[in-house]
């Protein structure tokens, strides 16, 4: 196991730009899917939400979550918070992004 | 890097992921439950457009109660579009309505009572076979019954009553209704003694259209175009009245009285329904994110306009009726072909998309992933779109002209189109991951 300490989220947000919505093409960061993320020691708190409700892309994201996020030096544990609320719109993604 | 060994990285259950009310989390079918409906759409579709190509000369006489017309049509609305409605349906329940298929096991039986009355249906047409062509009409119709029950099924215990959930749940009745018509007029092909042939023939077929496909296309468009083109919160009143004017329209058609001022309001209702549903379209599409429309979308557009264009030749079609039937035909023509288009357009997007997800999909977040879009040519797929749109509409126009030529060629354009769709979606399908 990897003992490096994680100070700042940076990294982990990068880790998130690696998991992209296939239909978009965008990651979920550019998208404004990704809400918040927390650090607790090794863990990692990944709040974050879909374009639709009952998406049919919601196991694979969520599972593209934790590889790249599980990836970085440090993680041990990531938990992955998908939340309908606030619901995700067009507006939340970057400007002139879409 | 840190490897993500099983043991040293764990992933604890998310927190939020307790189901919204009246919403189950999205339950995955098996590809292979839509995948076997699509396949067999396409082998329907690429048969079909060869059959319009010898069609063409009849179509353009006007001949549109020739046994082997009738096969035609019902290779295209059944075999392609009911076939590709099933399958559709069977993967985006739990995107429409929050459930997946009540009971997977029954897909099966639709599945193949289904594709088995298509091809016994259109054999027995084109051969005269009576015994044949009644097996044909029951294993439609126990398709039908089958689909509609599991539908309904899937329907009832879902809380969150959506305008898609009503589309379906409306669309579950007429599935019901259409084959008793369609039982009828096959019993009649052959022994006559219907009072009123084209009068039943024109109901059977606008409760299919109307109550049955149109439904879903109100409420799966309502669900997926706001998704594809990213148009969120758009106003959806035009699709609550669309819905209500079809329902309305395809229960009227369905009521055995009331004689021809109830064939004109459910005329009316139904018109209307459909300029409700191309308003609701029209908001997606001006209120939408993604400026860029792909292939698929474009088609989807395509077929939409079409089915304004029939609403334009209804009356005209279906009061003359078969007094003017190369009029009759060229109005069948531009609604089959509006559908077919809508259909075609959304295999453009669910094909690829299924197909990622089975293969891409385990990859992601490991390593670099292609886009869904990125799996097939645009170019080719806008190539293609052209390729149909155009063909349908130079078939409509030398019904129109009453000219062979042109229907001709353009059934050809239009094949072609066809076949080269199904390769690109072949060759989506067979990709393997790089
Ligand atoms: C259980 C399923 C069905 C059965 C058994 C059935 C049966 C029939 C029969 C026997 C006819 C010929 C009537 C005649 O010429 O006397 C007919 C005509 C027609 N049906 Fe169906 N049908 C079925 C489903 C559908 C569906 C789902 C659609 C549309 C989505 C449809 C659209 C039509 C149309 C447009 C015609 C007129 C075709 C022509 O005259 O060339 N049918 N149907």
């Amino acid at each position: 196991m990897n003992d490096i300490a994680l100070s700042t989220t940076e990294p982990i947000y990068s880790a998130l730009r690696e998991v992209i919505d296939p239909e978009i093409g965008l990651d979920i960061v550019t998208l404004g899917l990704v809400y918040d993320v927390e650090i607790h020691g090794d863990s990692v708190d990944v709040t974050f939400s879909l374009t639709t409700r009952g998406c049919p892309m919601e196991r694979v994201i969520t599972d593209g979550i934790v590889s790249a996020v599980g990836a970085e030096p440090g993680v041990r544990e990531v938990v992955p918070n998908l939340v309908w609320d606030p619901p995700w719109h067009p507006g939340l993604a970057k400007r002139g992004s879409l | 890097m840190l490897p993500t060994t099983a043991g040293l990285l764990t992933m604890r259950a998310s927190r939020a992921a307790a189901p919204v009310a009246g919403f189950a989390p999205s339950k995955l079918v098996p590809p292979w439950l839509p995948g076997q409906h699509f396949v067999a759409a396409l082998v329907f579709y690429a048969l079909g457009a060869i059959g319009l190509v010898v069609a063409a000369p009849d179509l353009s006489h006007g001949y549109f109660f020739l046994p082997r017309v009738i096969a035609l049509v019902h290779l295209f609305t059944l075999g392609w579009i009911v076939t590709s409605i099933f399958g559709a349906l069977c993967q985006f329940l739990p995107v429409a309505v929050g459930s997946s298929i009540r009971f997977p096991r029954l897909v099966h039986l639709s599945f193949a009572s289904l594709t088995l009355g298509v091809a016994t249906f259109v054999v027995a047409l084109l051969a005269s076979n009576r015994s044949l062509l009644l097996f044909g009409a029951f294993s439609l119709s126990l398709s039908f019954t089958v689909f509609a029950v599991n539908l309904a099924a899937t329907l009832i215990p879902v809380r969150e009553r959506s305008l898609t959930w009503w589309a379906l749940a409306g669309a579950a009745v007429f599935l019901l209704a259409t084959p008793a018509y369609g039982v009828v007029l096959a019993f009649d092909l052959h022994d006559g003694g219907l009072a009123d042939r084209f009068g039943t023939i024109g109901q059977h077929a606008h409760i299919a259209l109307i109550g049955f496909v149109l439904m879903v296309v109100v409420g799966v468009a309502h669900r997926l175009l706001p998704m594809f083109l990213l148009s969120h919160g758009a106003s959806e009143r035009a699709a609550w009245a669309a819905l209500a004017l079809l329902f309305g329209s395809a229960a009227l058609l369905t009521v055995p009285w009331g004689g021809r001022s109830r064939i004109a309001v459910a005329g009316a209702l139904g018109s209307a329904g459909v300029v409700a549903l191309l308003v609701q379209v029209a908001t997606f599409f001006k209120h939408r994110q993604r400026k860029a429309i792909d292939p698929g979308m474009s088609l989807a557009a395509s077929g939409v306009l079409g089915l304004g264009l029939a609403v334009v030749l209804a009356p005209f079609a279906l009061s003359r009726g078969v007094a003017d039937l190369r009029l009759l035909t060229t109005y069948f023509v531009v609604v089959l072909g509006a559908l077919t288009l809508f259909v075609a357009g959304h295999y453009y997007k669910i094909i690829p998309f299924l197909v990622w997800n089975h293969r891409y999909g385990p990859l992601l977040g490991k390593r670099k992933v292609p886009r869904v879009s990125e799996l097939f040519s645009e170019r080719v797929a806008f190539l293609d779109a052209a390729l149909l749109a155009s063909g349908l509409a130079g078939l409509s126009l030398g019904i129109l002209l009453e000219s062979e030529v042109l229907a001709r060629v353009a059934a050809i354009v239009f094949a072609a189109g066809a076949w080269l769709q199904v390769i690109v979606i072949a060759r989506v399908a067979l990709r393997k991951v790089a």
